[in-house]
């Protein structure tokens, strides 16, 4: 984040009577995380493009490849299956379930949080009760047991983590609207006569939400990581659907001989979640700026 | 200049906060901590009448203001809007009839709306001018007020401070209203803007016959634009009259020392004479911490008697129990009242 200069220094000559126009600034987290994420995206949906190659068809005698072989740019897995290719198709299902798992809780958390901050009383004080129990809880051991309890899938994933990642939300939207209800701008339009469901979303939601969708990106890759996690405890997407989680499994086995089977996959969550945190820092800065 | 219509009046008017009273304060059997920020107040507006509403910071002077324009829900007391009291929240007529100009412009606008959007939102819900007018109204509002058309598309942090408390007064006149308070208005702009704020309050009220209240610490803003003055401390009024009177002839004492602090430049004659020019306010004791008062007391707050004893320079042991506003001089309207012991006039 980038401080504000202290008025008088600091400043170059002219900027202080530059006219108060749109900055239209460029943004480079925002960009570079956009193309960067963008690319993901863009590699997940043409994956059949990329490479002809099946990420689940099994070719013993080609097994074990290493990276650069004929047909095999990155090599193969032990069963002989493509490592580009269960990356690319891995890429459709995790970062579709990271998304997904991501907008549900968003939305809920968001609405809950707005009618807790605004109304407060009875509501605020029940919800948020139930926020500190859900927050007492560590986080993976509440997913891996609804998970359990639901049965492995990704329609457990999605419900497990909506079901725990609500509250951080709330939380944040109820901070949001503490704030927001007692600016005059809010004030103003309660004097005004506007409907309270008009202000909460006219007036309110605009000013808050951003802080919740700051969050939502690097809960992407918390998301990701968790399905990541659920994978290596295989109570994830069930094999032999291609996932990173299961491919960074497979792969520790032959760490010593064949690094790169769980290096890859590795690397490509790293990359997921430079590209969101990029984003996230662009997001803040935008958000800073006015 | 004062004798239009009644078109506000207020009348005992109480406002108490209570602070965070949890599970454990309950079962510990701790009363909650209560806040009188307003205490007993009566007001009344006339038809074309600037009301001066003065005092120091945390004296209720924007409660007041919040209660009367329906943003509080008064613990007790009667506000009347052109004569119908308002019951519970105030009716949609009612919201019209009463607008507020906000203290602070950056932050009375809403960041992420352009003004026409601010003011087109406004006149489509209290159907103002049809639909197909939205547009036409809201460049007229925004004539009204000396800003360019091309301000509709704008977002407020393209303006500044006080272009933004023009488009806070578009906004309070955007619903037509009979009557305007005006909170601080001035107080977070540059000098150099605030006599044109001034100004074009004062030239709105005018043109479009309204009555507004002026709610202001500056004692000498307050001098130049209100037909009456009301001075309140601590949640009371404790002196209002015709403000020429209040000023030339201030009774109760604390009056006397909000005058008396106003800086001014030296004359000759103080500065030949070695005399301080400004009568800084004592320090002792905190005003705010005799606000807040443990116990809910009975509406007419006989706790403690006169609340300004304890900085009062001219305290008896008659203070001890709180005189209401007791008659200074003239009649009706004119009247010029101060709660003061000192004053001997009926009450």
């Amino acid at each position: 984040m980038t401080s504000v200069p202290f008025p008088g220094r600091s400043l170059k000559p002219g900027t202080a009577t530059k006219p108060r126009r749109r900055a239209r600034r460029f943004n480079g987290p925002l960009i570079i995380g956009l193309t960067l994420f963008g690319l993901l995206i863009l590699a997940a949906v043409f994956a059949p493009l990329i490479t002809s190659a099946d990420p689940v068809a099994q070719n013993l005698p080609q097994s074990l490849l290493p990276p650069g072989s004929p047909g095999h740019l990155l090599g193969t897995d032990r069963f002989g299956r493509d490592v580009l290719a269960r990356l690319l198709y891995g890429a459709r299902i995790d970062l579709r379930v990271g998304v997904l798992a991501v907008v549900s809780p968003l939305i809920i958390g968001t609405i809950l949080g707005l009618i807790s901050g605004w109304f407060g009383g009875w509501f605020d004080t029940v919800l948020m009760r139930i926020v500190d129990m859900v927050v007492a809880f560590p986080f993976f051991v509440l997913v891996i047991g609804l998970v359990f309890a639901l049965g492995p899938g990704t329609g457990s994933i999605y419900v497990a983590i909506t079901m725990v990642g609500w509250v951080a939300y709330a939380r944040i939207v109820r901070g949001e609207v503490l704030i927001a209800k007692n600016q005059e701008y809010a004030l103003a339009a309660r004097a005004s006569g506007l409907p309270t469901w008009r202000i909460l979303l006219r007036h309110l939601l605009p000013n808050v939400v951003l802080q919740a969708v700051v969050f939502s990106m690097s809960d992407i890759v918390l998301t990701i990581l968790a399905i990541v996690t659920l994978g290596y405890l295989g109570l994830g997407v069930p094999p032999p659907t291609p996932d990173w989680g299961s491919m960074i499994q497979e792969g520790q086995q032959f760490m010593l001989t064949q690094w790169y089977l769980a290096a890859l996959p590795g690397f490509a969550v790293v990359i997921t979640g430079l590209a969101l945190a990029l984003i996230a820092d662009g997001l803040v800065e935008r958000m800073n700026r006015r | 200049m004062t004798s239009g219509a009644e078109v506000l009046a207020v009348e005992g008017l109480v406002q108490q906060f209570e602070g965070r009273h949890g599970l454990a304060d309950r079962i510990a059997r701790r009363p909650p901590h209560v806040v009188r920020a307003v205490d007993g107040v009566d007001l009344v507006l006339r038809e074309g009448e600037t009301l001066g509403l003065v005092g120091e910071s945390g004296c209720g002077k924007s409660t007041l203001s919040r209660c009367v324009v329906g943003l509080y829900q008064p613990t007790a007391g009667v506000i009347r809007l052109a004569g119908s009291p308002v019951a519970g929240s105030p009716t949609r007529a009612q919201r019209r009839f009463v607008q507020i100009v906000f203290q602070d412009p950056y932050s009375s606008l809403n960041p992420r709306m352009t003004v026409g959007q601010t003011l087109g939102e406004l006149l489509r819900y209290h159907r103002i001018v049809p639909r197909d007018q939205v547009e036409r109204r809201s460049k007229e509002l925004l004539d009204l007020v000396g800003l360019p058309h091309r301000a509709l598309g704008q977002t407020p942090r393209q303006f500044s401070g006080g272009q933004r408390q023009r488009i806070g007064i578009a906004r309070a006149l955007a619903l037509e209203p009979k009557v305007l308070i005006a909170d601080e208005p001035v107080s977070a702009l540059d000098v150099s803007v605030q006599a044109n704020i001034i100004n074009l309050l004062l030239d709105l009220k005018q043109s479009l016959g309204l009555s507004m209240i002026f709610v202001s610490h500056n004692m000498a803003v307050v001098r130049q634009v209100s037909d009456r003055t009301a001075v309140m401390y601590l949640g009371r009024i404790i002196e209002t009259g015709p403000t020429e009177q209040v000023f030339h002839a201030p009774a109760h004492p604390y009056t006397r020392l909000l005058l008396g602090s106003v800086p001014r430049l030296a004359t000759h004659v103080a500065a030949r004479n070695g005399g301080a020019t400004i009568s800084p306010i004592p320090a002792e004791p905190v005003p705010v911490a005799a606000a807040s008062i443990d116990e809910a007391t009975g509406p007419e707050g006989a706790a403690g008697g006169c609340r300004y004893r304890p900085r009062c320079p001219v305290a008896v042991a008659a203070c001890a129990t709180e005189p209401g506003l007791r008659l200074v001089s003239g009649e009706a309207d004119g009247r010029h009242r101060a709660a003061c012991q000192h004053v001997t006039g009926a009450e």
